[in-house]
């Protein structure tokens, strides 16, 4: 059955759960979340504010630890993994792209590009090489001295995203990428997503556009951190929404 | 006024609201202005404060110039020649220390006095309360027997009855009338705890006799300025009377003024022995107080950070820079205000706490208080204090775009503030590295001096010195008889393992020295040597040990031949190569004397200090000396507690004569100790400075990397969402920290290592540049600075990428 499910699926989340205790007792983001997701997909995460996107996106990231269920990261059970196993899962297969670029003021379009990278046992001259190919792949070369502050928002995303894919990750995670662009910017990092996608890395974007939306192929809903919602899978019962 | 009184409102609800802040400042302020305000009021009576005397800036010490300007008590007769060639001075004096034991009604009690010529409180410029003033008709020889009372004695002793003037007392078994009571306030700073005066009485018509105690050189002169006179006038008329002498005034070899007269303001000769020590205090605790100034101004940087959205906002609503800035100062100022309250208590407990620290030696002690010029210190250096800390961060909070400011987060525009909050971590650490080097140093020098050999052994020996008085004691074989027989009766008491009495006692401030001239030399030579004269079993008791020949013992009578042991020293000195048993020597006394004949040759002893390897000496039996020592110091070797035997032995020695004084009584581990007592006092003081400036200095660190890491928060989560491991985040923030310790080590060293000699003077048997010291400091501040970075950076490691992602 685990090799069946491994082999099928990319990643698979099964009854994952996520709440946080507050002064009015525990509050729940996320509520009995099953999803499969295969290699190659190109998935857009839609929801209210308050729906759970940002923190399902946090969990398929492994930036959080903190919620329940099982996740199956091809043969790796992530659920059965100590914080540092994780931790290396996700710098060898997982990007993410930020709202708000998080690019680092202090570093220049290069150094920000090559963080990822510096984290990893890789030598400098490969390092190197590397970002100077990202560089020419974004058509950013002519700005890698620059720092962010130097850079339009658009611009900025392209490295965030550049930083991104630098490691070449399986899996990329998008939050709200371009919720801080103009539209002709939006455009051109969503044309970007579609080749990324294309080249095979599977992407997972969570976004309020549905312009954007309309780049991928499967979307999810989420309400009150239940899945309500999959293209791919138009029998999702309500009904369990209900019965909870 | 009423925008004052609206920002002093304005400033008390907002020190009121953030109450963490403004204990831990005030707390820090009320530290260094306290500190600061307790040392202020120990030197400022010392250093700076003039004497408590009319013009006492025109009142001169003159001192009988020795071989590079070294200053060697005067002659009386020195005294006579000033006085009668010189033109300079309104009046002259002089005058020596005087112990008379006071009999009557109560116990009797030994008395600190002096012996003074006609003039000494004219010289000084005080009046008695009561009575007259000494006359030149009572100091004569053989004049009347005449005394003067401090106001304390006359109120211990005698009530505050005004009858004793022409009352009849009784010193040492004379009788002296009392003409006079000193005012109440009267300060003698050249005896501090003299409590009774006689005339002088010295002969004024023996000078060409050079044997007598009129050629001694044992005497202070204290002299006043004419008026019109200046002290470099004075000073060449001194130097003209000394290389021109003339037939009235003849000068004994020995005393021929070679290197002329050295003289010195009496307050600048007062305080010279401890000003270099309160100087370094008083530098340290400067320090302290600019420490505690960083501190602050680091807090109320991070906290003027915090505020311009709220300063930006008074701009848009029209507030000019300058009602900003004095809004500001206005609560940095009230915040030095509260400080100085505090710092008042602290200071007021750390004075108490200096008094009974303070050595014996330094001087104006009981002038310490809390004056006026205190208070007027401590504020003063509240109202700068509170501008100093107040006007950085009142002029980075001000400055800025106020659009941007309101629209902008704290947290993102926070990188200017961080730098100069950088900068004052470099010198806090830079100046405590200075403070911590000159406790280090201190330290060290202490240790050294304790651990230096004192040429005996120390260890359960217990001191005391026996005074004889009454006129039957003035009788030679009475005096002997009476410390002898005392000597036997303690050393039959259970638990005396040893015992013996010595004239002078290593270490306790006595100093007796005499020439002593071999035979053969010529009469030019002489060498100067502490002599000792002892009882047979000095050397047991005390543990000095024999290199050669024997030990003085009880074989050697009074009217036997005339033995002595010298110490190794003089013996290599004198006889280098040679043996020196049975070399003979003239020492005291008239020169038809009998020699004494060296029997022994013993270790060397520190006898002024143990710093100092003054050990030529020369040791005799009591009973073979030329007269009988009235005062003798009992040394005890106990078979446990030393201390413990104190009141047996008293009992013993009064069980021969009741009547005789003890006083001194000590162990002679306290009269080690207390000989380092400036030493300690200083270095008791740097090493709290330190602690404190140690402590501040990790607080600043801790305080600059608390606040990056709440700036870096978003950087460090996008660094963790990116895959940058723990440990790396850990070392960044460590990093960041250690750069800043780095920075300031490297200051403090070179700072240090410019500043270090001022402290020369302060040190023994360390070079002010010692490594080991430097080395020490550098790794305690550093692990001490790690700890402090090490907290913000496990906060930092421990980060959650998601919370830190979201964090704005």
């Amino acid at each position: 059955m685990i090799l069946e499910t491994t082999n099928k699926f990319m990643i698979q989340l099964k009854s994952i759960e996520r709440s946080y205790k507050t002064g009015a007792g525990q509050t729940w983001v996320l509520r009995r979340v099953n999803l499969d997701i295969q290699q190659g997909e190109f998935i857009t995460v839609m929801g209210p504010s308050g729906a759970g996107k940002s923190s399902l996106l946090n969990v398929l990231a492994l930036l959080d630890d903190q919620w329940e269920g099982e996740y199956w990261f091809r043969e790796d059970a992530v659920h059965a993994l100590k914080r540092k196993q994780r931790s290396e899962l996700a710098k060898r297969n997982i990007g993410m792209v930020f709202q708000s670029y998080h690019l680092l003021d202090d570093l220049t379009v290069e150094e920000n590009i090559d963080l990822p990278l510096s984290y990893k046992d890789i030598p400098r001259r490969e390092r190197q090489s590397l970002v100077a190919d990202v560089l020419d792949r974004f058509q950013i070369v002519a700005k890698k001295a620059l720092y962010p502050s130097q850079l339009s928002g658009g611009q900025q995303q392209l490295v965030g995203i550049a930083r991104a894919v630098i490691h070449k990750p399986s899996l990329l995670l998008a939050d709200e990428p371009t919720g801080n662009l103009h539209s002709a910017q939006a455009r051109e990092i969503m044309e970007l997503f579609r080749e990324l996608n294309q080249q095979g890395t599977t992407i997972v974007q969570v976004t309020h556009s549905e312009t954007n939306a309309a780049f991928g192929r499967r979307t999810l809903q989420l309400r009150d951190g239940w899945l309500v919602g999959d293209t791919s899978n138009p029998a999702l019962n309500q009904a369990e929404v209900s019965a909870s | 006024m009423q925008g004052l009184i609206q920002d002093l409102r304005f400033s008390w609800r907002q020190l009121l609201k953030s109450r963490g802040f403004t204990l831990t400042a005030v707390a820090v302020l009320g530290l260094g202005i306290g500190a600061s305000t307790a040392i202020f009021s120990a030197v400022n009576p010392i250093l700076f404060e003039p004497l408590p005397y009319p013009h006492s800036d025109r009142i001169m010490m003159i001192w009988y110039g020795g071989e590079g300007g070294t200053r060697v008590p005067p002659a009386f007769h020195n005294y006579r020649e000033v006085a009668a060639r010189g033109r300079s001075y309104e009046n002259l004096a002089v005058m020596k220390p005087w112990t008379p034991a006071l009999t009557g009604a109560d116990q009797p009690e030994r008395l600190d006095g002096q012996q003074v010529s006609a003039d000494y409180f004219r010289t000084l410029g005080i009046e008695p309360v009561l009575g007259r003033d000494f006359l030149n008709s009572d100091d004569i020889p053989n004049g009347p027997k005449v005394a003067i009372l401090s106001y304390g004695l006359w109120r211990r002793r005698f009530g505050p009855d005004r009858t004793i003037l022409g009352r009849e007392i009784r010193l040492d078994d004379n009788a002296y009338t009392v003409i006079a009571v000193m005012p109440e306030k009267f300060e003698n700073v050249l005896s501090p705890t003299a409590e009774i005066w006689s005339p002088l009485q010295y002969d004024t018509t023996n000078i060409a006799s050079p044997l007598t105690r009129e050629w001694g050189h044992h005497l202070r002169m204290v002299a006043r300025l004419q008026s019109d006179v200046s002290k470099d006038q004075a000073q060449s008329e001194l130097a003209a009377i000394a290389k021109t002498p003339v037939p009235d005034f003849p000068r004994p070899r020995g005393s021929s003024l070679e290197y002329g007269f050295v003289s010195a303001q009496l307050q600048d000769d007062v305080t010279r022995g401890v000003k270099p020590a309160l100087l370094a205090v008083f530098g340290a605790v400067f320090l302290l107080l600019l420490i505690a100034c960083v501190n602050v101004t680091n807090l109320l940087l991070e906290r003027g950070a915090r505020r311009r959205p709220e300063l930006a906002m008074r701009t848009a609503l029209g507030a000019a820079r300058s009602r900003l800035i004095r809004q500001l100062i206005t609560e940095s100022l009230m915040l030095a205000l509260f400080g100085a309250v505090l710092g008042i208590l602290i200071a007021q407990a750390g004075v108490r706490a200096l008094i009974s620290l303070s050595p014996a030696e330094l001087p104006r002690l009981h002038a310490v208080s809390f004056n006026g010029a205190v208070f007027a210190f401590a504020f003063v250096i509240t109202m700068v204090v509170g501008v100093v800390v107040g006007v950085i961060p009142a002029l980075y909070a001000s400055s800025g775009e106020p659009r941007a400011e309101i629209s902008q987060s704290s947290v993102r525009i926070a990188g200017g503030q961080q730098r100069i909050r950088r900068t004052l971590v470099v010198a806090e650490v830079s100046i405590s590295l200075l403070l911590l080097i000159g406790a280090g140093l201190m330290l060290h020098s202490l240790r050294r001096l304790l651990s230096v050999p004192p040429g005996f052994d120390h260890a359960h020996l217990l001191t005391m010195q026996v005074n004889t008085f009454g006129r039957r004691y003035d009788d030679n074989t009475v005096c002997h008889r009476f410390f002898e027989q005392a000597l036997d009766a303690v050393r039959d008491l259970p638990g005396v393992q040893a015992a013996a009495f010595t004239s002078q006692l290593p270490l306790s401030g006595d100093s007796d020295v005499y020439g002593a001239r071999f035979e053969g030399d010529s009469p030019d030579v002489g060498y100067a040597a502490f002599r000792y004269a002892v009882s047979p079993g000095y050397f047991e008791a005390m543990g000095i040990p024999l290199l050669k020949g024997r030990f003085i013992d009880s074989s050697d009578l009074a009217n036997g031949p005339k033995v002595a042991v010298i110490s190794e020293s003089l013996a290599q000195r004198k006889f280098p190569g040679q043996d020196p048993l049975g070399k003979r020597f003239h020492m005291g006394g008239p020169p038809e004397s009998p020699l004494f004949t060296i029997v022994g040759v013993v270790g060397d002893v520190r006898q002024t200090s143990l710093a100092i390897a003054d050990a030529e000496a020369v040791y005799v039996r009591s009973t073979q000396w030329h007269w009988a020592d009235g005062t003798q110091s009992f040394v005890i070797r106990a078979r446990g507690d030393a201390a413990a035997l104190a009141p047996s032995i008293k009992r013993a020695i009064w069980s021969v004569d009741k009547d005789q004084p003890i006083v001194r009584v000590e162990t002679m581990e306290d009269l080690v100790l207390a000989s380092a007592a400036e030493r300690h006092f200083v270095l008791v003081l740097f090493e709290a400075f330190g602690f404190v400036a140690l402590l501040l200095a990790a607080t600043g660190i801790y305080g600059v990397l608390s606040g990056s890491v709440t700036e870096r928060i978003r950087e460090i989560g996008v660094r963790l969402a990116l895959g940058a491991p723990r440990a790396n985040i850990l070392a960044m923030v460590m990093r960041q920290g250690m750069i800043v310790t780095v920075l300031g080590v490297i200051i403090g060293v070179v700072g240090a290592i410019a500043a270090s000699r001022l402290l020369v003077s302060l040190l023994f048997g360390i070079s002010p540049l010692d490594p080991l010291t430097y080395i020490g400091v550098v790794i305690l501040l550093m692990l001490v600075a790690g700890i402090a970075c090490w907290v913000p950076a496990w906060r930092a490691a421990r980060l959650d990428p998601m919370v830190a992602l979201r964090y704005e």
